[in-house]
C-alpha cells in the first residue's frame, strides 16, 4: 500500500510522531483557512513536494505522483458533482486541491512514522478521553488492525476481478460486491480465529 | 508435555467432527494425516481450546483447554495454513513485538526479543518491512516468529506449508521439525514430512483409526487411497 511507513533517515522520519501529528492537524487547518483560491492551492502543494523530496530524496516527487494518481476516483466524486450544480471552476478547483493537500500531509505523515509510534501517539492523545468509555489500547488496535485490512481488501478485489476475467465476465461494481463481501467475511473469520489463538481476547 | 485425549468427540450442528478419540502423546514431533473432512483440523484445534468437545476430555500439560482458553493458548502456539490471516500489525517487527504485549517486559526488551527471533529464523533484514509484502515463505516464518517469541511449550501446524512452493515449504518444514526446540503437532497432507516425524495418527471418517511409527501407518494409507 502507498501509504503505508517507508524507512528513511530524513529529518521528517526522526521527528517525534507527537509532534507530527500536532503539526499535521495545524497545517490542515490552516489549510482550509487560506486556501480559497486555486493559486494559493497550487503554492501549497509545491511546498509539500518540497516535503516529499526532504522526506524521500531518492523518489518524493515520484511518491507524491503516485499519491495524486490514487485520488483520482475521489477526486472525480467531488468535483463532478459540484460542476453539475453550476459552481464556477475557480471555487471547485480550490476545493479540490485544499483536499488534495490534505490528503497529502496526512499521508506524508503515515509514510514517515512507524506505526507502532503512531499507535503510541494515539494511545497517549485518547487517553483523557477514558472517562467517555474510550479504551486506548483497543482503539489503537482497532487502527492498526484497519492499516492492514486494506492490503488485503485490496487483494480480494484484484482477484475477484480476475477470476471474472477468466471466466468472461467484465468485472463491474455490481458483479464484484458479493464475491468481494464473501471473500471479506471469510478472512475475518479466519482472523478472528487468528486472533484468539494468539491471546487476544474478541 | 502430556497431550491427553480420553473418549473424546466433536459435533458441529450435530454433524460429527471426531468420533471417540482416545489417545495419550508426549512425543516430540507429532505427525497428522487423512482426507480432506477426516477431522485433523478438529483435533488440532482442541488443543487450544479453539474447538471443544462435544464429550470426553482433553488435557495438555495438564491444562484443559475447555476451562482453561488463557492459560491453554499462553503454553499452545498455533500456526494456520494462511499466513495472511495470520498478521496483526503492519510491519514484521511490530507483528512479533505484538505477541509480548502483556508480557510486562518494558518497550525496549520487547523489540530485543522480537529482534533477535527474526535473526534466528533469518529474516531480521525485513524487521521494517509491511508484512502483507512478503512472500508466502517469508509471511509463514513471520507467523512461526511470532509464536516462538512468546516461547509456548507446544506449536501446533495446521497445514503450514499448503500454501508455499517446493523452497518454501522445505524452509518451513525445517524450521519446524529441526529446528525448535519445542514439542509440535503437524498437520499435513505431504507425507515426506510426516515420515519424519516421531509418531503419526490417522484420522479417516472423523476416526483415529491408527498411531504409531511412520511407515507403517504412510505405506497403509497409501494402499487405502
Ligand atoms: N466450524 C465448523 N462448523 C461446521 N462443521 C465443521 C466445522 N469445522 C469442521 N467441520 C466439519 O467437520 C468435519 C471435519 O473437519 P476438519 O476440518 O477437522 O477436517 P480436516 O481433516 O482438517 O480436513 P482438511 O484436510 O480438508 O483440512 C468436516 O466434515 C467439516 O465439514
Ligand atoms: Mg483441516
Amino acid at each position: 500500500m502507498g501509504t503505508l511507513f517507508r524507512p528513511g533517515a530524513s529529518f521528517l522520519h526522526r521527528l517525534p510522531a507527537g509532534a507530527k501529528l500536532l503539526a499535521l492537524i495545524i497545517l490542515v487547518t490552516l489549510i482550509s483557512i487560506i486556501a480559497t483560491n486555486p493559486l494559493t492551492g497550487i503554492a501549497v502543494l509545491i511546498a509539500i513536494l518540497g516535503l516529499f523530496t526532504i522526506a524521500f530524496p531518492a523518489n518524493g516527487p515520484a511518491l507524491l505522483a503516485k499519491q495524486l494518481w490514487s485520488l483520482k476516483y475521489l477526486l472525480a466524486i467531488i468535483v463532478i458533482p459540484q460542476l453539475l450544480f453550476g459552481s464556477s471552476w475557480p471555487a471547485v478547483a480550490a476545493n479540490a486541491l485544499r483536499l488534495t493537500d490534505a490528503i497529502l500531509l496526512a499521508s506524508l505523515f503515515t509514510m514517515t512514522t512507524k506505526n507502532s509510534e503512531m499507535v503510541a501517539t494515539i494511545e497517549r492523545a485518547s487517553q483523557p478521553l477514558k472517562p467517555l468509555g474510550v479504551k486506548p489500547q483497543t482503539l489503537s488496535l482497532a487502527i492498526s488492525m484497519a492499516i492492514n485490512a486494506i492490503p488485503m481488501i485490496a487483494k480480494f478485489s484484484a482477484q475477484t476481478k480476475e477470476a471474472q476475467l477468466a471466466r468472461g465476465v467484465k468485472p463491474t461494481a455490481a458483479l464484484m460486491t458479493v464475491p468481494l463481501l464473501v471473500a471479506s467475511l471469510k478472512y475475518a473469520d479466519d482472523f478472528a480465529e487468528a486472533l484468539t489463538a494468539r491471546g487476544v481476547e474478541i | 508435555m502430556l497431550i491427553d485425549l480420553n473418549a473424546v468427540s466433536v459435533a458441529f450442528d450435530g454433524k460429527t467432527a471426531l468420533d471417540g478419540v482416545s489417545v495419550k502423546l508426549d512425543q516430540k514431533r507429532i505427525g497428522v494425516i487423512g482426507l480432506n473432512g477426516s477431522g485433523k483440523s478438529t483435533f488440532a484445534r482442541l488443543l487450544n481450546g479453539l474447538v471443544t468437545p462435544t464429550s470426553g476430555l482433553v488435557t495438555v500439560g495438564g491444562i484443559n483447554p475447555a476451562k482453561d482458553a488463557k492459560a491453554a493458548r499462553r503454553q499452545t502456539g498455533f500456526i494456520f495454513s494462511n499466513p495472511d490471516v495470520q498478521i496483526i500489525m503492519p510491519t514484521v517487527l511490530e507483528d512479533v513485538a505484538f505477541s509480548l504485549r502483556s508480557s510486562g517486559l518494558s518497550t525496549g526488551d520487547i523489540q530485543t526479543r522480537a529482534l533477535a527471533v527474526l535473526q534466528r529464523f533469518k529474516i531480521d533484514h525485513l524487521a521494517d518491512q509491511a508484512a502483507h509484502s512478503l512472500s508466502g515463505g517469508q509471511k509463514q516464518l513471520l507467523a512461526i516468529s511470532a509464536i516462538v517469541v512468546a516461547e509456548p511449550k507446544l506449536i501446533v501446524a495446521d497445514e503450514p506449508t499448503a500454501m508455499l512452493d517446493l523452497t518454501n515449504s522445505r524452509r518451513v518444514a525445517e524450521v519446524l521439525l529441526d529446528e525448535l526446540e519445542q514439542q509440535v503437532v503437524l498437520v499435513t497432507h505431504d507425507l515426506n514430512l510426516a515420515a519424519n516425524c516421531d509418531i503419526i495418527l490417522r484420522f479417516a471418517g472423523a476416526k483415529l483409526v491408527e498411531f504409531g511409527e511412520p511407515a507403517p501407518i504412510i505405506s497403509a494409507y497409501l494402499a487405502e487411497n
